[in-house]
């Protein structure tokens, strides 16, 4: 930094604390520990820099220009500014500058894309181009909190005259009023009832409305008003909005943002944890991805309560394992929510995206650059651990918010009524289905685990009622939170306390018996409020099923014998982390009368509404799905020849909330194979190769075979070891048989162990695949090269695949190498080509990285001159296209013009 | 020394570069190797001191050979054993002998 610079940075940061009224010289001088004239040299040179300017007067003074371009507003930091919310942000930079007094404005968007965070950037946007005065007044207002009291609502809004109803016994300003010369955010304006809609409009047109029960008397009052909404474009509410506010800017969903985007949103998030908790927070690879990834509904604002959740995991594992090993706050799988888990599941759709953003990340990812987090371990026990269990504390903020608003009691508890509904649900309705127990007592402890339990035992027995996981978890972390609330003596308050006491009389009484359970083990005294909100657990319907849960397809997986149907299934719910799908077992001494009526019960059972998917093996059990249709009426479908992947797919489909339809459709179009395929390419280079090994690196053998008893087998044996000097990865085998069939069943055998490459001997015989060299051959010397070849060749493509793997992105090497093969000696055929081995070996390569190029969505290569080689060649390259297209199937591709051209080339000219 | 390897369409070289650049010495590191379609090699050759075709444009070799004695630079076609299993430490000692043997 020059000394000009210095100057300038002092002068900036004088100027922050004498309220930039320009300072002197000598000033700036002395603070640079420079002579007065030095200073004033440098200031004159930034003023003639045009970054300072002169204030006229003795002593002259200097002052700070803070032009519009150096200083870049915060609107234009937020996320995603220079994408996918470039538009959004030059619409609103014009809402507030349009001339005279800028636009009202109405924001669209689903839940939790950001609405009230983008109205909140435009109020500083418009303070920062002064057209609001600093300080001016910005109001937030949710239509939604009140909607159930139209009345109560438009008070808040409006304000109300005293005498206007029982209980207004006096004026009081409503929030139009209080945002004057500032901004009015007005949230799920959707809400707001017809009467509440027409004053906004007559205060939108005329700037003036009145108060409620006020006939004559207007109030002016300048306000400029954002409101937002969830209602989707086009809807008719939405139309009598857009008539009266004219500028209307959406706000694009989460999954509509560029992965790039939503890891800055994640940085941030997790940036902002750690300065809650003081201490840097990692994150490992997988867990990023799946929050990249995962289906994110509620945009946003459900990414940040869920990363905020995932922290508050960690956190917690943090502190109750208070042992050195755990040093440091990690996110790994385990703290992930299960929906986010699932993330990980969405894994190929996005694959290129994601590859940009991870690719140079380190296994263990730090979001932080800011060393002092890390070093500052021992701050204040952070609230992070309560701000998402903060039940109490929202409910208690709003007492004292209403309060100073002077609402009396009964108001509040109405208002709160509505609240504590809301949130009850949200905070049940939020949790994954099937919390596994286990992992509940790593949260919360084994001791409320165990008293959890004792609780549900207790209530299942009192009121004759079932309780299912979902719930269990819910209360688990209730009083994890509670009990340490009363320990600490602080308040617990139910705003409905005598009507739960009336209306759930049963559970009320049920509830004191857990209190005093409670007060037993933790030796506390369970205030009475709180045995309100233990009953609420134990009512019938703690909370609503979400309406998706009823349509969910069931699914049903049937297979004969004794246990497959069952682990499979099993396998299939413990990597969705759902228990969906399931299974009958159909050992082969059950006869299918009875596996049908089984079938029938459970396509009953299963089904939400939704239908049910059978997924079968073979045979009869592919007709069970029309006959159950039939006789009950409950729509099923079957899908036979069922695999683990295949269930798989149908499973988390469903657990998605997809269709019927949709879910057979993806389940056919997922080849067996390519489907594994996707969970290989998530494991590490040495599993890989492990897995592929077991799969594909069979050895290669050659078979040598003679009829029992003529010995031929075992001279050509040491004949062959002598003469091909193999190496370990090959094997020789001897079969001595008694007949011709034989061979082929033996050889059948040997295929599920080994590649077989040949068999040589004196039984002649056909299989596809294998070659067959006579003894006589071999014995004279003729057949042995060829032999050599073979091997040699096959040896070759071997390496090749494993010098492969890793090369590509979105190919498996070893099948891609196969199939490669496959489509090159059938071009041969049909070109009547004979091509030198080396060379196939480089068109394969060639094949190989264009098929990828193309996954990649890369560009095609241009072919010189195509149009003219493409008359020239059309008949080869329609045979050309007509092999190639097994490929394209396979991968859903398209293979170019220009890319068959090359192809063709390389075959014809060879 | 640069060296440039020369395929159909730029495409199934990229694995084989990887394999050389992996191979290279300490005292070699310095050196460039690169991938590039056949068509446009005249654009470039000045670049490089060796070009190695990929075997599955033997067919081409003539007229590539005709290219490179222009310019004074060897050109050789890359043993489609090591081409296929990429063996890069070999490819680059055929690449030094091409140069050295020129």
């Amino acid at each position: 930094m020059n000394k000009k610079e210095e100057i300038f940075e002092i002068s900036m940061k004088l100027a922050d604390s004498n309220q930039d009224k320009g300072l002197t010289a000598r000033v700036i001088a002395k603070e640079a520990n420079i002579s007065r004239s030095n200073a004033s040299r440098y200031l004159n040179e930034l003023v003639k820099d045009g970054k300072m300017r002169k204030i006229k007067g003795r002593p002259v003074k200097y002052q700070i220009i803070k032009s519009n371009n150096d200083n870049v507003k915060k609107i234009d930091k937020i996320i995603g500014a220079e994408s996918s919310l470039r538009i959004s942000v030059q619409q609103a930079k014009a809402a507030i500058l349009y001339p005279p007094d800028g636009l009202h404005t109405l924001l669209l968007g689903e839940t939790g894309v950001g609405k009230s965070f983008f109205a909140k950037l435009m109020y500083n946007f418009a303070v920062e181009e002064s057209v609001l005065k600093s300080g001016a007044p910005f109001v937030q207002f949710n239509c939604a909190d009140y909607a159930d009291n139209p009345q109560l609502l438009m008070g808040q809004l409006f304000g109300v005259k005293k005498g206007a109803y029982t209980g207004a016994n006096k004026d009081s300003n409503g929030l139009l009023k209080n945002a004057d010369g500032g901004m009015l955010f007005l949230d799920e304006v959707h809400r707001l009832p017809p009467q509440g809609q027409e004053m906004l409009f007559t205060f939108i047109d005329n700037g003036f409305f009145r108060m409620l029960g006020d006939t004559d008397k207007t109030i002016e009052a300048d306000v400029k008003i954002v409101a937002a909404t969830t209602e989707s474009p086009g809807s008719y509410l939405l139309k009598t909005f857009q008539r009266r506010i004219p500028m209307v800017i959406e706000l694009p969903a989460l999954s509509e943002r560029t992965l790039e985007e939503r890891y800055k949103l994640i940085e941030s998030f997790i940036k902002n944890e750690e300065k809650r908790v003081g201490q840097e927070i990692l994150m490992y690879k997988n867990a990023l991805k799946s929050f990249l990834l995962y289906d994110c509904k509620n945009n946003i604002g459900q990414l940040k309560s869920d990363i905020q959740l995932a922290c508050a995991k960690s956190f917690l594992n943090y502190k109750s394992k208070n042992n050195q090993k755990i040093d440091l706050l990690k996110i790994g799988q385990e703290e992930l929510p299960h929906h986010v888990k699932k993330g990980i599941m969405n894994l190929p759709d996005k694959r290129k995206e994601l590859d940009d953003i991870i690719k140079n990340k380190s296994n263990l990812i730090s979001f932080s650059n800011d060393i002092n987090i890390n070093n500052n371990q021992a701050r204040k026990p952070a609230k992070i651990a309560d701000k998402n269990y903060m039940f109490y504390d929202v409910i208690e903020e709003k007492i004292s918010v209403l309060e100073e608003n002077g609402l009396n009691k009964n108001e509040i508890s109405e208002i709160l009524n509505i609240d504590i509904e809301k949130h009850f649900k949200n905070y049940i309705g939020d949790l994954p289905k099937n919390f596994k127990k286990s992992k509940i007592d790593k949260i919360v402890g084994e001791e409320i685990v165990s008293l959890v339990e004792e609780i549900f035992k207790l209530a299942e027995n009192r009121l004759n009622r079932s309780y299912d996981e979902k719930i269990y978890y819910g209360l688990a972390l209730h009083l994890k939170r509670s009990i340490a609330r009363i320990k600490n003596g602080e308040k617990i308050y139910h705003p409905n306390l005598d009507e739960i006491r009336s209306d759930h009389s049963q559970e009320f009484i049920t509830a004191m018996e857990i209190a005093s359970m409670i007060d037993e083990k933790f030796s506390l005294k369970t205030p009475l409020d709180e045995i309100g909100y233990l009953s609420m657990f134990l009512t019938e319907k703690p909370y609503n099923y979400g309406k998706n849960d009823l349509k969910k397809v069931g699914i049903l997986v049937i297979m004969h014998g004794r246990a497959a149907a069952t682990s499979m299934t099993e396998v299939v719910n413990n990597l969705i982390g759902e228990q969906h799908a399931e299974a009958i077992d159909m050992p082969l001494a059950m006869n299918p009368q009875e596996a049908y009526q089984q079938a029938k019960d459970k396509v009953v059972d299963l089904n939400n509404g939704g239908g049910v998917l059978i997924m079968v093996d073979m045979g009869s059990l592919s007709s069970f799905g029309e006959m159950i249709e039939e006789e009950t009426g409950v729509k099923t479908k079957t899908i036979t020849m069922s695999s683990t992947p295949t269930i798989l797919e149908a499973s988390r489909k469903a657990v998605l909330g997809d269709e019927l339809e949709d879910i057979i459709y993806s389940v056919e179009e997922i080849g067996k194979e390519s489907y594994q395929q996707k969970f290989e390419k998530s494991l590490s280079f040495g599993e890989k190769e492990k897995i592929i090994d077991k799969k594909h690196k069979k050895r290669l053998a050659v078979v040598t075979a003679c009829f029992t008893g003529d010995g031929a087998a075992v001279k050509l044996k040491d004949l062959l070891e002598e003469e091909l000097e193999l190496d370990r990865n090959f094997s020789l085998i001897t079969l001595q048989l008694m007949n011709k069939d034989d061979l082929k069943k033996e050889i059948k055998e040997l295929k599920s162990k080994y590649k077989v490459l040949a068999v040589v001997g004196t039984i002649n015989f056909d299989i596809k695949d294998i070659q067959y060299f006579s003894a006589a051959d071999i014995f004279t010397g003729d057949a042995i090269n060829k032999l050599k070849k073979l091997i040699d060749r096959e040896e070759m493509y071997q390496e090749m695949k494993k010098s492969l793997i890793d090369q590509f992105k979105y190919l498996d090497s070893f099948k891609i190498v196969e199939e490669l093969r496959d489509i090159i000696s059938r071009i041969e055929n049909k070109l009547n080509k004979d091509i030198d081995s080396g060379i196939e070996l480089g068109i394969l390569l060639h094949m190989a990285y264009m098929i990828e190029n193309v996954l990649a969505g890369g560009e095609n290569n241009k072919f010189k001159n195509i149009e003219e080689y493409s008359k020239k060649n059309r008949v080869n390259l329609e045979l050309l296209k007509g092999i190639v297209n097994d490929i394209e199937v396979t991968y859903n591709i398209e293979i170019d013009k220009n890319e068959l051209a090359y192809i063709l080339e390389m075959f014809q000219n060879n | 020394m640069n060296i440039l390897l020369v395929c159909a369409a730029g495409m199934s070289t990229s694995l084989v570069v990887n394999k050389m650049k992996k191979a290279l010495t300490e005292e070699e590191k310095n050196w460039t190797i690169e991938a590039q379609p056949v068509d446009s090699l005249e654009e470039v050759i000045d670049d490089y001191d060796v070009i190695l075709l990929g075997p599955q444009i033997k067919y081409k070799a003539d007229e590539i050979n005709k290219i490179g004695d222009e310019y004074n630079t060897p050109v050789g076609v890359v043993d489609s054993k090591d081409y296929g299993m990429g063996k890069g430490r070999n490819i680059l000692n055929q690449a030094i002998k091409l140069k050295e043997n020129y």
